[in-house]
């Protein structure tokens, strides 16, 4: 299965110069951006990918596989340092990064968290090159009903996750669904909500819509909430020590061992991300905590690790179901997805077979931009703490500037600003009503995919929905999606049922003391 | 009380559902085995129909609507300012057109600097400048690509 020749290419590719100072410079731009309260890793991906499609060869996918592992990372400094995580992702990290801080050891908190971010990471990267070949050879028996319901299944766990109101992500998922019927139907070459313009014949671009929902909506929610005088940090913080002790390590191995684990595991079910991969390790880690420990939540090194190790490991989870199946399960490889097919390389089981020099390539990429995390953020924590003091009023313009430049270089196309500008406010107000926006990306990117194996399901079946229940791997994905769906309307209903029983019993022992 | 914005958001998304099946008459639907470019969207249409109405419906029936209710103020500071940004941004995209995406981002962000309640002259003008700058060295000059130099400068 292992392929050596291709192994070697992607070696060589990986390891020239200018590959790996592009790496840097993409984790270095993901920890600034991580580090930044109100920039996410998704809006550090959505700025920096039309600028990574101008690299030549492959420097565009490891560019951006530096800032995706950076970014996740750099959510941890303000986390320990200010209280404030940069990202969703590192949010358990506060509990106990901050009171560790605030004890004058934010250095120690820091190194651990680089620590275990590190290994994290890499360990993902391991778990995506053994695991992926073996699911992809698996996947390539699948057909039309599978994929058909493997996109189902992606966009209907993500919907369900994603949103605390079930009718709302439905909403959005048939937003997403609607604006990737836009354009030349490729299977009739009909014509559909053109509207007579050759603008809209090849669709959306999804990364215009991408960087509006993400990036120009957040620049707008800064506007709304900037406070005169707001700046995220004043104080400076003192970092003492930064590399960890060995008793720190041997204290957290078993640990950052195990919260990699639940990582790469969460990483790979789609519709999941580093906030909930965090928040379970944290759960976890508190439950196995020994009785003569610092308690969690009082500065413990181990909560500080369980989340960074868990958080940092679904990086190379989420790229499994990516490169083995075309399945993005988050808008982080939703940008993947898209920068790989602009470079010609589409992923699915054949990509295994066919370019198994590009897979190595990608894993290669995640393990280096993991050390180059390590070594940047040893060498550049001081620096990095810092960055939480820039004011509001420069970050912002800044945020708008990148969306519009960034937008510009992804198509040269002056149209792709005006939708970006219109979609961006778009998903400002969808943001304040609480609708999600992740379905509405997956919706978009999967929209043409579930259409075609539709249709070509129902011509195998003439015309019978049947053909999706009697194979049994559509079948399986098939009535996951359903429960995940329907799962919030039964829950509620039992829910009620078993209060109208309780108050009824209430009522009915209230009817006999009063007798 | 009501959940008026939701209500109100739910008339949008009903609307957008009716027009998305108004405008797939003209599609082609040809059975279940060949169904044509018009099943999919009016699936979709009516998917986003149900959910409007079923969003409507949940919201008036909210039994605790004042403490799920998600409020925006539209007279607040905060909104005053995403006004005067979304003016500026409209303005953005205009001078574009005609001026260039660098001269265009100099009034952008020295507009939104000034929205966001920044006085201080040096930064009003070295944040606009510099960013102008950093923008027309990385793309027109590192990287090739072509900014657009707008009708007056072509």
């Amino acid at each position: 299965m292992f392929d050596i020749a291709a192994f070697g290419i992607a070696l060589s590719a990986v390891f020239t110069v200018e590959n790996i100072l592009l790496i840097l410079f993409g984790t270095l731009f993901g920890i600034l951006c991580g580090a930044m309260p109100g920039l996410s890793s998704v809006m550090a991906m959505t700025i920096m990918v039309p600028f990574t499609f101008s690299m030549s060869g492959y420097a565009g996918i490891l560019c951006l596989l530096g800032i995706f592992c950076g970014s996740i990372y750099g959510g941890s400094i303000t986390a320990i340092l200010i209280n404030t995580p940069g990202t969703s992702n590192s949010a358990a990290t506060c509990l106990d990064g901050y009171p560790l801080s605030q004890k004058g050891e934010a250095g120690r908190a820091l190194g651990i968290s680089t620590m275990a971010s590190t290994f994290g990471g890499v360990f993902s990267a391991l778990a995506l090159f053994v695991i992926a070949p073996i699911l992809a050879k698996f996947a390539l028996n699948f057909g039309a009903p599978e994929y058909f319901a493997l996109a189902i299944f992606g966009i209907s766990i993500v919907t369900s996750i994603s949103s605390d109101n079930m009718v709302k992500g439905i909403i959005s998922m048939m937003l997403g669904l609607a604006i990737s019927t836009i354009g030349m139907d490729v299977l009739t070459a009909e014509n559909r909500f053109t509207g007579g313009t050759t603008y809209l014949l090849g669709g959306l671009p999804y990364i215009v819509i991408l960087i509006a929902m993400y990036a120009f909506s957040q620049g707008l929610i800064n506007v709304l909430e900037y406070k005169k005088g707001g700046v995220l940090n004043r104080e400076s913080a003192k970092l003492a020590r930064v590399i960890p002790t060995m008793e720190d390590i041997k204290r957290t191995a078993p640990v950052i061992l195990i919260s990699s684990v639940i990582g790469t595991v969460v990483g790979a079910i789609p519709g999941t991300g580093g906030d909930i991969a965090c928040w379970t390790a944290y759960s976890q880690m508190k439950r196995l905590r020994k009785k003569d420990e610092v308690e969690f939540g009082k500065g413990n090194v181990k909560g500080v690790a369980a989340p960074e190790a868990a958080n940092n490991a679904i990086s190379g989870g989420a790229l499994i179901p990516l490169l083995t199946l075309g399945i993005p399960g988050d808008a982080g490889s939703a940008i993947m997805l898209g920068s790989l097919m602009m470079l010609g390389i589409t992923p699915g089981p054949l990509l295994f077979s066919n370019e198994t020099d590009k897979v190595y390539l990608i894993i290669l990429g995640l393990m280096v931009a993991n050390i180059c995390m390590c070594l940047l953020g040893y060498c550049g924590m001081r620096g990095f703490a810092k960055i939480s003091s820039m004011p509001l009023q420069l970050l912002t313009p800044m945020v708008f500037m990148f969306c519009a430049v960034g937008t510009f270089a992804y198509n040269h196309n002056v149209t792709d600003i005006f939708v970006m500008v219109a979609f961006g406010f778009l998903g400002f107000f969808m943001v304040r009503f609480k609708f999600p926006i992740p379905p509405i990306i997956l919706g978009i990117i999967l929209g043409d995919m579930i259409e075609k194996n539709l249709q070509r399901s129902l011509v195998l079946s003439k015309g019978s929905f049947g053909i999706f229940f009697t194979r049994p791997i559509s079948c399986v994905l098939m009535v996951i999606a359903i429960l995940s769906i329907c799962s919030p309307i039964i829950l509620a209903i039992v829910r009620s049922v078993k209060g109208s029983g309780a108050k009824a019993a209430v009522e009915d022992s209230g009817d006999r003391e009063s007798e | 009380m009501r959940r008026h914005g939701e209500m109100v958001l739910a008339g949008v998304f009903f609307v957008l559902g009716v027009l998305m099946f108004w405008f797939t008459r003209q599609f082609a639907y040809n059975g279940l085995e060949s169904f044509g470019t018009g099943f999919w969207p009016r699936v979709i249409a009516a998917i986003m129909m149900v959910c409007s109405a079923l969003l409507f419906v949940q919201s008036l029936l909210s039994k605790d609507p004042e403490k799920d209710e998600i409020v925006i103020d539209w007279k607040s500071e905060g909104m005053k300012r995403v006004y005067k940004v979304a003016v500026i941004l409209v303005v953005f995209c205009v001078a574009l057109y005609f001026i260039g995406l660098c001269l265009a981002l100099l009034f952008m962000i020295f507009g939104i600097m000034w929205s966001m309640e920044e006085r201080r002259i040096p930064f009003l003008v070295i944040t606009p400048v510099g960013c102008s700058l950093f923008i027309y060295v990385v793309f027109q000059i590192l990287l090739k690509v072509k900014l657009p130099a707008g009708i007056l400068f072509q």
